[in-house]
């Protein structure tokens, strides 16, 4: 905020209401200057929530578009229930229409590199795009090579990981389905950090349910690459040995290296192979791919390390990263409630730095998850996260941390309503 | 403990944003999307649940300045209980949760 601006709203104050609404600041831009053009690539929980918030709040004075691949976004939280049947892949799908009267240009393509130098985005079928300002939220890319086996298109489909919400969810739901009853679903869960901490757990969970409905016999082993639950330890282990006794087995220390499609066997670094009938490897993962191209990948080639106050790259000026690629602060998940913050936190840092503003100096960041543990019953998981100056990143805040003592029904439909409301946030 | 962080802690860009907010609420004048960016930044935390159509968890738009103001420190100062808020109001200061009381006093409600 600006002296300025402070000297101009009291003067249209003293003048009276009518002159509000001329009020060129309510623009983050004045209308007169060439439009500043923003980019964002990625239209998930970070992405369509920086293009929305920057075109609302740059109004007239910048151009948002936005790069998405995929023609309507498909959500991963609530995708778990999609898998044990209680929802349907129509249940988390929203198009993109209703951002375009938000004026932001929705561009179907892929970006396969960006310029940094020249600042352009390199699309697969269209042109380039110039840009002033590139928000990235590119989300998660897999580390195929890291286990043996899963280097044929072919064996990535038999043993998908539906870690990303679309096809191979539906494809997982009908492996389930179509699987002996008595028979079992391992699922494997790569070394943190990883996209969405209790989401594993959660899957288990859901298959549970759809197996002790439809398929008592049958068994899930979740095999975890940690040495512990990573996320909500005592509400899924009560979950697993009273709702699911004698379905859910947990095994800890279980680092995936192998799969061998012709005898369904896993084998790992230190523990007993196992043999199982549907098998859903999460592989390790990092930032998306588009990310390696901008230069942004900072941290162990996994993770793009950013300035907390803007989100702006550490290495690349003029690249804002978000959501589950960036190298998180302390504390913080990958999870797509924070995404969707830090969305709104770049865009005003962007539309700070193209307006030559001073950038907002305390921003807080929310999170909250809810993982369900049958069809309608639900715990949640919550944080707040404070920018730290001396630090120079986002700090939780030790009072705000808190998870649900026991799953309820009104965390449920406050799920529900969570998934409702945020899709709203970022694409209506 | 964070109920000791008082106005001595805000930064001055947020200081001044919420006198602007505490000036144009007093005085009824400015409409939301005039005020502050950091403002407009602060309450769009609270945006991703709260949203002015859907009636789960309850809109904040339009609703009482002074309602608003004494359920987020009730919240903060644990005299109201719920699921998530208790939580969530912690992580906020007084100022800024009398900063988004203001905010949602003056947003439209649909």
């Amino acid at each position: 905020m600006t002296i300025p601006v402070l000297g101009r709203r009291r003067a249209l104050r003293a003048m009276g209401t009518a002159a509000l609404v001329a009020l060129p600041g309510s623009s983050a831009m004045p209308a007169s200057r060439t439009k500043r053009r923003i980019v964002v690539i990625g239209g998930g929980y970070g992405g369509a929530t920086a293009a929305r918030y920057a075109a609302l709040w740059g109004g007239d004075g910048v151009h948002v578009t936005l790069v998405e691949r995929d023609d309507a976004f498909v959500s991963c939280p609530l995708s778990n229930l999609v898998l044990a049947g209680s929802r349907t892949i129509a249940d988390i799908t929203v198009g993109y229409a209703a951002l375009a009267q938000r004026r932001v240009q929705v561009v179907h393509d892929s970006a396969v590199a960006v310029d940094p130098e020249r600042r352009l985005v390199r699309l697969a079928h269209g042109d380039d795009l110039r840009y002033d300002r590139l928000i990235l939220s590119p989300g998660i890319d897999f580390f195929f090579d890291r286990i043996a086996g899963l280097d044929t298109r072919d064996a990535r489909e038999r043993f998908p990981h539906a870690w990303r919400a679309g096809p191979q969810t539906v494809s997982l739901r009908r492996q389930l389905e179509a699987m002996r009853d008595g028979g079992v679903f391992a699922i494997s869960i790569p070394r943190a950090p990883y996209r969405c901490p209790p989401a594993p757990y959660e899957r288990a969970c859901q298959v549970a349910w759809y197996f002790k409905r439809a398929k008592p016999k049958s068994k899930v082993l979740i095999l975890d690459g940690n040495e512990d639950v990573q996320s909500e330890k005592a509400l899924f282990t009560k979950a697993w040995s009273d709702d699911y006794r004698g379905i859910v087995e947990y095994r800890p220390d279980c680092v995936l290296t192998e799969v061998d499609a012709a005898t369904r066997t896993m084998r790992f670094e230190v523990a007993e192979d196992v043999t199982a009938d549907v098998i859903n490897v999460i592989p390790p993962h990092g930032a998306g791919d588009i990310a390696r191209s901008a230069g942004v990948v900072t941290a162990n080639g996994r993770w793009c390390e950013v300035h907390f106050l803007t989100f702006e790259s550490v290495k690349v000026p003029g690249i804002h990263v978000l959501g589950d690629a960036i190298q998180v602060a302390p504390l913080m998940p990958k999870s797509g409630h924070m995404a969707n913050q830090h969305g709104k936190v770049a865009a005003a840092a962007v539309l700070a730095a193209l307006a030559g503003r001073p950038v907002n100096p305390s921003p807080v960041l929310n999170n909250v998850c809810y993982s369900f543990i049958d069809d309608r019953e639900a715990a949640h998981i919550v944080s707040v996260h404070r920018y730290d100056a001396t630090q120079q990143t986002f700090v939780s805040v030790p009072d705000a941390r808190g998870v649900s003592e026991e799953k309820s029904a009104l965390d449920g439909d406050y799920a529900f309503a969570w998934a409702r409301a945020i899709w709203q946030d970022m694409l209506s | 403990m964070r109920a000791s962080v008082g106005v001595h802690n805000l930064s001055g860009s947020l200081y001044r944003t919420i006198v602007i907010v505490i000036a144009s609420s007093t005085l009824g004048a400015t409409a939301p999307d005039a005020q502050p960016l950091d403002v407009r930044a602060l309450a769009a935390g609270c945006a991703t649940c709260h949203r002015p159509t859907t009636s789960v968890p309850a809109p904040l738009a339009g609703k009482s300045r002074e309602m608003l103001a004494t359920k987020l420190r009730g919240y903060r100062n644990g005299s109201l209980h719920g699921t998530v808020m208790p939580q969530i109001a912690k992580g906020y200061t007084i100022e800024e949760l009398d900063a988004l009381a203001g905010y949602f006093a003056q947003a439209r409600a649909r």
